[in-house]
């Protein structure tokens, strides 16, 4: 490859930049060579040792559009939880009307089941008290019934945990849809 | 072996010989390119964008032998850069010494 055909294959290679960085890259050039031939090399000879000229054009221009140092938008990393104000105020009524009525009300009803399976058992421990103080069939009977408000009481409060948990992961999930519906969603 | 860290390298050696005196691009190639075997051309594109990053400075000055030859110097904040480079290339080579002597 001689001088020519080396800079007219760089200055293709260059075409994405701008004229005046074009122009004084390929000066650059110019003085390579010249000094090359300063030294008494052939045109064939500098050409070859500078390498492929699409390549070192290809690195101007990578290096061009690297040097606005591109600056990453710092609010898209630590995503602040975007409010969404409409949604807010929906997610507000929903909660007055309809939210807190419905949840007051299941735990209303749940404090109430439990305060039943207090009282079924308070009456075992009743009935086994008043046995003690009784006779023959009468105090049999009472026994009996003792034993089965037990069972009664053991399995409402069985019952009662679950319904507890299940009532406590609701709450947990009806926030944190609020919260979804209040954050477009963005939030875990 | 990754361009980037080729290329840093590169801009090492070139700060280290601007820090030593002024030189002229043909002169920083050819002593490239005859120690590391790299080719000439490679050291245009680094030379440019450390022009644009403000870690050198270019002057013309006469040739007897010539046009007039674009000549570099490093500037304050490429002396900082220089400083930078040789501590994280000396970290780099003393883990590879370490790795490579059989001592991990």
């Amino acid at each position: 490859m001689n001088k020519h055909q080396f800079m007219n294959q760089l200055r293709q290679a260059l075409s994405p930049l701008d004229g005046p960085a074009i122009a004084e890259i390929l000066a650059d050039f110019e003085e390579h060579f010249a000094a090359g031939f300063s030294r008494g090399k052939s045109e064939e000879s500098i050409a070859a040792e500078l390498g492929d000229p699409l390549e070192i054009g290809r690195q101007y221009a990578e290096a061009a559009s690297a040097i606005p140092p591109a600056p990453v938008p710092p609010a898209a990393a630590p995503a602040a939880p975007r409010i969404n104000e409409g949604a807010l105020l929906g997610v507000i009524l929903l909660n007055l009307f309809i939210g807190i009525p419905l949840w007051l009300g299941l735990f209303a009803a749940l404090a109430g089941f439990w305060a039943g399976a207090g009282s079924i058992g308070a009456a075992a421990v009743v009935l086994f008290v008043l046995a003690v103080f009784q006779a023959g069939v009468i105090s049999l009977i009472l026994v009996l019934f003792a034993i089965a408000l037990s069972a009664l009481t053991i399995l409402s409060v069985i019952f009662l945990v679950y319904l507890t948990k299940w009532m406590i992961k609701g709450v947990v999930a009806w926030f944190r849809w609020n919260r979804s519906l209040v954050t477009g969603g963005a939030a875990a | 072996m990754n361009i980037q860290f080729k290329k840093g390298v590169l801009e090492l050696c070139v700060l280290s010989m601007l820090i030593r005196r002024d030189q002229y691009g043909y002169e920083l190639a050819s002593t490239l390119s005859e120690t590391i075997q790299i080719a000439d051309g490679t050291i245009y594109p680094i030379l440019r964008k450390l022009a644009s990053d403000g870690q050198v400075t270019t002057y013309l000055q006469e040739s007897s032998e010539g046009p007039p030859r674009k000549y570099y110097a490093v500037t304050p904040a490429g002396r900082q850069t220089h400083q930078a480079l040789l501590a994280e290339w000396q970290q780099f080579i003393q883990h590879v010494h370490v790795i490579t002597g059989g001592d991990l």
